[in-house]
């Protein structure tokens, strides 16, 4: 009789065992699912840039510093030199 | 009668003209902006696009009227080449002659060259100065002062002006060919020639790089203003009059 009891809690031991067991891993499961698509997340959610409008005076500014005029020396070098051939 | 009648041919050639001259400059936004009793966001983004439009309409109609005339002077200067290669036979060697002719044309496409890029700036420097105007303008509309940019807008604008005028008259040039006497005095001939194009040259450069400087410094003293980047167009605000 005692051993029949002792073999049933045996068995009942192991199914909570099992059922941690099968518990763990599913928490561990969702736990690197969710981590995972928090990283998908992360990756898809757009960087949020301060949008600076075109009349304002830092693009502005930037847009004038842009304007290049040609090097008029390097621009009649070959002429120059044609020159100095003569 | 007679001079009634020679007052108002004159009368109406120059209002003819100043309407030619007042089309081919660019519109302004702070003027347009005066003329008004309110200003609701719309109408004032409504007046930069067309602003925008008219800008572009102009630089357009300029570029067509230097293609065109640039169409002529090439006739033109194949006819001095032909000329100039006539001259050199007679007086200096094969390998010269091949060199002066190269000169002339490199001069000349040179030319095309500079002031195609001289009035690339000069349309970007308005299309900036019309972005200068816009935020004076936001600033205007939230009571501040801004009569130091408006002075600079306007100094930016003349320059612009005499820049681009001096542009079209230098890319309508044709350049013809020098004067060769001979072998010894050839050198100098031909550089004065190259001296001639470069004096031409750097002074349009000079303008340029003027009107540059001063619709930068339109954009300094715009940026003195503090908080201008803030500003934006009130809803519904009545615009300041103008004081007498």
């Amino acid at each position: 009789m005692e051993k029949e009891i002792k073999t049933k809690q045996d068995e009942s031991l192991k199914v909570i065992i099992g059922l941690l067991i099968v518990g763990l891993v599913l928490i561990g499961i969702s736990t690197w699912l969710g981590r995972e698509r928090f990283k998908t997340k992360v990756k898809t959610v757009p960087i949020t840039e301060i949008q600076l409008k075109e009349d304002s005076t830092p693009v502005i500014m930037k847009d004038i510093e842009n304007i290049k005029l040609p090097n008029l020396d390097e621009e009649f070098k070959e002429i120059d030199q044609d020159l100095n051939s003569l | 009668m007679k001079k009634v009648a020679i007052f108002l041919i004159s009368f109406a050639i120059l209002s003819i003209g100043t309407v030619a001259l007042s089309q081919t400059t660019s519109p302004r936004l702070l003027e347009r902006i005066r003329e008004r009793a309110t200003i609701s966001n719309q109408e004032f983004q409504q007046n930069r696009g067309e602003i925008q439009r008219l800008i572009e309409r102009n630089q357009l109609e300029i570029r067509n009227q230097i293609e065109q005339k640039r169409e002529e002077m090439q006739t033109k200067i194949e006819k001095f080449k032909e000329q100039l290669r006539e001259r050199l036979k007679a007086r200096i060697n094969e390998r010269k002659q091949a060199i002066v002719e190269k000169i002339y044309e490199r001069i000349n496409n040179l030319n095309t060259r500079l002031t195609n890029h001289y009035l690339n700036v000069l349309e970007q420097l308005e299309k900036v100065l019309e972005r200068i105007e816009s935020r004076a303008a936001k600033a205007k509309l939230n009571g501040v002062d801004i009569s130091k940019v408006e002075e600079a807008i306007k100094k930016a604008q003349d320059a612009i002006e005499k820049a681009k005028q001096a542009v079209i008259d230098q890319a309508k040039k044709v350049y013809a060919p020098p004067e060769i006497s001979g072998e010894d005095t050839l050198k100098q001939e031909v550089g004065k020639f190259r001296q001639q194009f470069h004096e031409d040259i750097k002074a349009v450069e000079k303008l340029v790089k003027e009107a540059r400087d001063v619709v930068r410094e339109a954009a300094v003293t715009l940026g003195q203003i503090r908080g201008v980047d803030g500003f934006e167009v009130p809803s519904a605000t009545p615009t300041p009059t103008p004081a007498l």
